[in-house]
């Protein structure tokens, strides 16, 4: 069978005879002339225990989590063992540290309530080791998880986790777009504050907004959004304004060849009851982009609603997909040496020409109206300069 | 203070072997322990304080394991079987890659062979622990520290041995007390020190971004015996060393040609080191050297009884001050710590050039004649290697930002394929950039921030990733062009506009000047070019038959330069409109390359036409062809 787990082994240190293999399956994937390379990974300096160190060599990454438990039953007055893992040496093992280190403090579990280890030769209801490694090796291969119920009171319950993807970071002036429906009928399935605020995803309420009108506290709010974030249920973009300057990225060339992007297009940007227009218009439409007119301009330039097309709805479809960019303005200060010997915290700072004025105004928690004035007083007595990027 | 009894003795005896010191380094665990997970939290907290965007502070992503020295270095001093590969390891998230390297000895298996009760195999462990904080969001990949590791065996002759041994515990006696406060000492300076080091060495490195704080340090562990005393009969035998980068990785960031290329690195540090030694024992040397700074630091520190932490920066300042290799590591750091090729002579004796892109690496846009090659003005006095090439030399001496590749091998007379190879070596070594060649129709734009980090995280870019602090880079600007202003330039790129519309704004006495400026630009990466692309947009009456498994108009061919087919809606639509004209010829001709795939350039010299002939067909057929301008892109 092939999977990523190449082999499973428990090793321990043995009074007389050091560092040893005490079980493995596949049995004699490692030879012991092999293991004695690596031992001093396996069963390390006791301060390196309970950690998970992953080796990699013989073209292989061995994944291992050394436990050592003190007492005065055992030789030395100190058991020290690992439960290793060997993987191809290609394969990112970093996901199953987590499995590692439950596997190796079940163990430990397991030895100071009923030595489990220490008597590993007697005869039990428990289920031996070995077995254990085998089926662990067969299911974590097969499924990706794995249950075995030790005894009454133990059950090794281990699963395999992708990479979750890191939550982002919601910001007061996002706007959240849902991007695919959520059936709501059976309500009582559903988190009570999740529902409130899902008729208020419309992809125009932005994120404080949307806390004002539904009344619930702003941080529940974007826990709330980061979740569906999270699940891939909900995008969030800027807030769409006239003034925006918009530009196509090299992933319009996706919209050009796929259909059904295409026509995923034309239904989400044509306002309802019109009709649809041609994709080529539509194409040439985002295509004119190319030229750095605020939005405004381009939207009497060529007539967007008289083509039955949504403004908000074109330009959102273009952000979600990442075919079209919004250039953001950066205040920066004209004299730049300034900030050098000011303070990391320093007001001025916001004018570094790295943050964008969206920033800036989550920053000093004011509107984009008034924003403006507020740097020209951070300024004072220097000036800034708006560039775009 | 209370950190004087949390970290173990470190230097054994002499007369209590090796397994001694090793358990009494040992049995002080819990202390220790929790002596260095305060230093932890002491020090991610100090990452975030002085950091210059406020991002920095409220990552969590930075793990940092502050393992003693005595825990670490048995563990990356691996035994032979292990030597002379490379060699990775990972602790928690904490990733270690090096060389380790034998020096293979004849007279070895003697001293080995004669274990009597004076002779002790043992393991003076040495250990140059650097490490940084990496902040993970703006640069996944960084080094966090490099640090060296060595074994000695010590040997020494039986007839001395005896009196060795009692200078060795009298040398206890005396010394005993004072030494043991000391290495206690050592150790929690060891992460005081990340504290003091982090602030002064960003202060001084505030130019690389990509390196949020960093810390040096250098410990040196060993027997008392044999550095302090001046017994001619121990001598230090070199029998294996390891020169390692530590960096923190976080789960699923497997970056496999990161370490690649950091154990293609160390190879080449540990031949150069191993050279060097053989020839005249340099590691030996030098740690020698920086042993001595080392104790003498200890003995101020521990007559010093105040309060004040112990400052460990100036260790290390006085070790890169004294030892040669701890410069030569310093050095490596720095450059591959900011993406930067290293180019150091080891020992002023071996040439040792490294850098952490990858060779192999090839861009989907291959190199053209109309390209160009943009020497970095910052390197202008590129080393002038009595050994390079007088091909490269050539090279060097015409290039220019305005001269296509066809250009230069017309004046260079060297085959373009040639010209081609020492391009790519130059850019490999970060000193040019290959760029369009400078025309009047070329558009520049700035380049947007997403953007920066995506070629980060592609790993091919060069950059220094300048645009992170327009402090520095406005600086360097005013000195390299006083009459400009910075911002009134970044200003004028802020939309997208040919060349030849910039320089029409310009008296024609800065021309020249401007155009410097436009180079300078493009090499720390502030603009970038936009290019055209035509699509080929045709009605069609009725959807176009697909494959039934995909939804895909036509296929992205997996090379993107690949000239497209027409599609049999395409193919009517060219027999309807068939008037077997010059341009209709010329228009189907050009057909393939209506994709989006094929940028103006890159057509016009593929079917050798000019930008007049290009324009007319593109303006002659319009009404079926959709010009977009963006940047290029190795996404596909």
């Amino acid at each position: 069978m092939e999977g990523p787990i190449k082999c499973i082994f428990y090793s321990e240190f043995h009074n007389i005879y050091g560092t040893k293999i005490f079980y493995q399956y596949p049995e004699g994937f490692i030879a012991n002339d092999v293991f004695e390379g690596f031992a001093e990974f396996i069963i390390p300096k006791p301060k390196l225990c309970g950690k998970v160190i992953t080796l990699t060599a013989f073209d292989y990454k061995i994944l291992g989590y050394p436990v050592l438990l003190q007492d005065v039953k055992y030789h030395r007055n100190a058991l020290l063992f690992n439960l290793a893992m060997v993987f191809d040496k290609h394969t990112d093992t970093t996901i199953y540290h987590n499995i590692i280190r439950k596997l190796g403090t079940i163990l430990r579990t397991l030895e100071t309530e009923t030595e489990y280890l220490f008597n590993q030769s007697k005869v039990r209801d428990q289920p031996d080791l070995l077995k254990i490694l085998e089926t662990l090796y067969i299911e974590l291969n097969s499924y990706g998880e794995s249950t075995i119920t030790v005894d009454d009171a133990n059950t090794i319950n281990v699963k395999l986790f992708n990479k979750p993807p890191e939550p982002i970071e919601i910001l007061d002036h996002q706007v959240p777009v849902l991007i695919e429906e959520i059936d709501t009928s059976n309500a009582s399935e559903w988190d009570l504050t999740l529902l409130q605020i899902l008729p208020y995803i419309d992809g125009v309420n932005y994120v404080s907004r949307i806390s004002k009108l539904t009344e619930i506290d702003i941080n529940l709010v974007k826990s709330c959004i980061k979740h569906l974030v999270y699940y891939s249920i909900v995008k969030m973009v800027d807030i769409f304004q006239y003034s925006n300057i918009y530009n196509p990225t090299p992933l319009i060339r996706k919209l050009a060849s796929n259909l059904d992007m295409q026509s995923e297009c034309s239904a989400f940007i044509t306002t309802p009851g019109s009709t649809i227009c041609s994709f080529e218009t539509i194409f040439m439409l985002y295509a004119n982009m190319s030229t750095d007119t605020p939005f405004r301009e381009y939207c009497t330039e060529n007539e967007l609603t008289s083509l039955g097309i949504d403004e908000r709805s074109f330009i959102i479809f273009g952000v979600i997909n990442g075919f079209l960019r919004r250039k953001q303005r950066y205040p920066i200060l004209n004299n730049l040496k300034l900030l050098e010997k000011l303070p990391q915290n320093d007001k001025k700072r916001l004018l570094n020409g790295n943050k964008s004025f969206d920033e800036i105004c989550c920053i000093l928690s004011v509107g984009m109206d008034v924003v403006e004035k507020l740097l020209s007083e951070i300024a004072e007595p220097d000036q800034y300069t708006v560039i775009w990027k | 203070m209370a950190f004087r009894q949390q970290h173990p003795i470190m230097t054994p005896a002499n007369n209590s072997g090796g397994g001694g010191g090793r358990g009494g380094g040992g049995g002080s665990g819990g202390g220790s322990l929790s002596g260095s997970t305060e230093s932890d939290n002491t020090k991610s907290a100090d990452a975030g304080a002085p950091s210059r965007a406020g991002s920095y502070a409220t990552n969590d992503n930075q793990y940092i394991y502050n393992l003693s020295s005595e825990i670490l270095t048995p563990i990356l001093t691996p035994k032979p079987t292990l030597c002379d590969m490379s060699f990775e390891l990972m602790i928690e998230n904490t990733k270690f890659i090096g060389h380790p390297t034998l020096l293979s000895n004849d007279d070895e298996s003697d001293s080995d062979g004669d274990s009597g009760d004076e002779q002790h195999h043992q393991h003076h462990q040495h250990h140059n622990h650097h490490q940084d904080v990496v902040n993970e969001d703006v640069n996944n990949q960084k080094l966090t520290s490099s640090s060296m590791s060595r074994r000695f065996s010590t040997s020494s002759n039986k007839s001395t041995g005896s009196s060795h041994k009692r200078s060795g515990s009298q040398h206890k006696c005396k010394d005993g007390k004072q030494h043991g406060s000391s290495s206690s000492n050592s150790k929690n300076v060891n992460s005081n020190d990340k504290d003091s080091s982090n602030n002064s060495n960003k202060d001084k490195d505030s130019g690389s971004s990509s390196s949020t704080t960093k810390e040096k340090e250098k410990r040196l562990e060993s027997s008392t015996n044999s550095t302090s005393s001046n017994s001619s009969s121990g001598s230090d035998e070199l029998t294996m060393f390891n020169l390692l980068f530590v960096m923190s990785t976080n789960v699923g960031e497997l970056n496999e040609n990161r370490d690649n290329s950091l154990k293609r690195c160390a190879l080449k540090i540990a031949s150069a080191l191993k050279h060097e030694q053989k020839r005249c024992g340099y590691i030996s040397k030098q740690v020698h050297e920086i042993m001595l700074v080392r104790d003498g630091w200890l003995t101020e520190h521990t007559l010093d009884t105040g309060d004040d932490k112990p400052n460990h920066q100036e260790l290390t300042d006085r070790i890169l001050k004294k030892s040669q290799l701890g410069m030569e590591i310093k050095k490596i750091y720095d450059a591959l710590n900011s993406d930067r090729p290293a180019s150091l002579r080891i020992n002023n004796w071996i040439n040792l050039h490294l850098n952490i892109n990858n060779p192999d690496y090839y861009s989907d846009y291959p190199m053209r004649p109309y390209h160009a090659l943009l020497i970095n003005l910052d390197h202008s006095t590129l080393p002038a290697n009595t050994d390079t090439s007088p091909a490269l030399q050539r090279l060097l001496d015409v290039a220019k930002p305005t001269k296509s590749f066809r250009d230069l091998q017309l004046e260079t007379d060297l085959p373009l394929s040639y010209l081609y190879r020492l391009s790519s070596h130059l850019v490999y070594w970060g000193k040019a950039k290959i760029i369009n060649m400078l025309t009047k129709n070329n558009v520049y734009v700035l380049t947007p921030p997403t953007k920066i980090t995506d070629n980060n995280n592609n790993n091919n870019s060069s950059s220094n990733n300048n645009n992170s602090s327009y402090i520095d880079i406005s600086n360097k600007f005013n000195i390299q062009f006083p009459e400009f202003q910075f911002q009134d330039i970044l200003l004028r790129f802020s939309s997208a506009r040919p060349l030849a519309e910039h320089i029409s704004k310009f008296h024609q006495s800065y021309h020249v000047t401007f155009l410097q400026i436009v180079c300078w630009l493009l090499q720390h990466d502030l603009i970038m070019q936009l290019h055209t692309y035509i699509h080929l947009m045709i009605t069609y009456r009725q959807q176009p038959t697909t494959s039934p498994n995909t939804p895909l108009l036509y296929q992205t061919p997996h090379f993107p330069m690949t000239p497209s087919h027409l599609l049999p809606h395409e193919i009517a639509f060219f027999e309807r409109i068939d008037d077997s004209t010059k341009s209709y010829l010329l228009f189907k001709r050009l057909v393939p390359y209506f994709r989006g795939q094929h940028h103006l350039e890159e057509i016009m010299w593929r079917e050798n036409i000019s930008r007049e002939d290009l324009n007319k067909i593109l303006k002659k057929y319009k009404s079926v062809l959709i010009q977009v301008t963006h940047e290029e892109s190795i996404v596909t």
